[in-house]
């Protein structure tokens, strides 16, 4: 009863509150594009009419919805990819993976001590600077291989970044990162941080560059 | 025997949705037909994706009609059963109507399997 005479009082002196943003975008995050538009329509045509009544059911009865039917629509988008863009995906994160990690042990390391060598220079700074520079050559070739395998030309660059460079990033440094703060490796602090400031901007700069290319070939 | 891929439950309410509505079936009016008749909850993720797969499979097709104001703008989706699919809904119906036949009365026949199930002691 006060629940009622509270929804009356909403109703009769409150703005009327739109359907839930974040569940929107939720929905739209997880639904494909052809899709999105024709359900959300559904679900703000019938939010609409519930609201009249009661805009605080109708705000539960929207979040209800999208929690129902978020494991229907992430299976249904499953389902739609293609074999072939799955395999493209995986091969692209197997061969950034090997590259980054076979770039780090034969080249990166090796034009570290090659420059040691060469300037018979003893100081641990600048092989170590050498290295860093070598290995986020790697990245970026490895960004770039991501680009062009998982990137989708209709979507934006920085959406791109978001849904796919970030995630295969992700997975491809995780034995990188699990390295790092593993203590008995006995990176330095500094290093550390050095290393990831650089590897985001090599990872995205690759990135860009992938794009580019594929431009260019199309 | 030929070998008939039937359908599941929630396809066979949707289908059954799609007859009665006519016209007049899009995402909305299936989802309250179905809770309506069927007194079952739907989510539209499930029913959106049961018409997807039913439209691969051609027992339906689809057409996008017009945006409306109460929608936000946004166009409605209307579906129509195709011959195909009012068929495989009779082969479904069938096969169903057949495996229901003769246990009838349904307390009787669900009495006679309790006794005869032998009770390990």
């Amino acid at each position: 009863m006060a629940k009622d005479t509270e929804d009356a009082r909403n109703r009769s002196t409150s703005t009327p509150l739109g359907s839930p943003k974040v569940a929107r975008a939720l929905l739209a995050f997880i639904m494909d594009a052809a899709d999105k538009a024709v359900l959300i329509g559904d679900l703000e045509e019938e939010f609409r009419l519930l609201s009249r009544h009661s805009q605080r059911n109708a705000q539960s009865w929207y979040w209800h919805q999208i929690m129902r039917s978020a494991p229907h629509l992430i299976l249904k988008r499953l389902r739609s990819l293609k074999m072939q863009q799955l395999g493209l995906a995986l091969a692209a994160l197997l061969s950034a993976f090997l590259l980054i990690y076979y770039w780090d042990i034969w080249v990166a390391r090796s034009a570290a001590r090659t420059f040691s060598a060469m300037t018979n220079a003893s100081s641990y700074f600048f092989s170590r600077a050498v290295y860093l520079l070598v290995q986020m050559v790697g990245v970026a070739i490895g960004g770039g291989l991501i680009a062009i395998f998982t990137f989708r030309a209709e979507m934006p660059f920085f959406k791109n970044i978001a849904c796919r460079l970030a995630p295969a990033g992700l997975i491809v440094f995780a034995p990188t990162f699990l390295a790092m703060i593993n203590p008995a490796d006995n990176y330095p602090l500094s290093f550390r941080l050095l290393w990831l400031s650089l590897a985001v901007p090599s990872l995205i700069g690759g990135a860009r560059g992938g794009v580019w290319l594929q431009s260019r070939r199309s | 025997m030929s070998r008939i891929k039937n359908l599941g439950e929630f396809e066979i309410l949707v289908l059954a949705a799609l007859i009665r509505l006519g016209p007049d079936a899009y995402g909305v009016t299936i989802r309250k037909e179905i809770e309506k008749r069927a007194s079952r909850s739907v989510s539209i993720g499930a029913l959106y994706s049961t018409l997807s797969r039913l439209e691969e499979k051609r027992y339906v097709a689809s057409r996008v009609g017009e945006a409306t104001s109460e929608r936000g703008g946004r166009a409605k989706r209307h579906y129509v059963i195709k011959a195909e699919g009012q068929a495989q809904l009779e082969k479904s119906i069938r096969a169903l109507g057949s495996m229901l036949k003769g246990l009838d009365p349904w307390p009787k026949t669900l009495k006679m399997r309790e006794t005869a199930v032998p009770v390990r002691r």
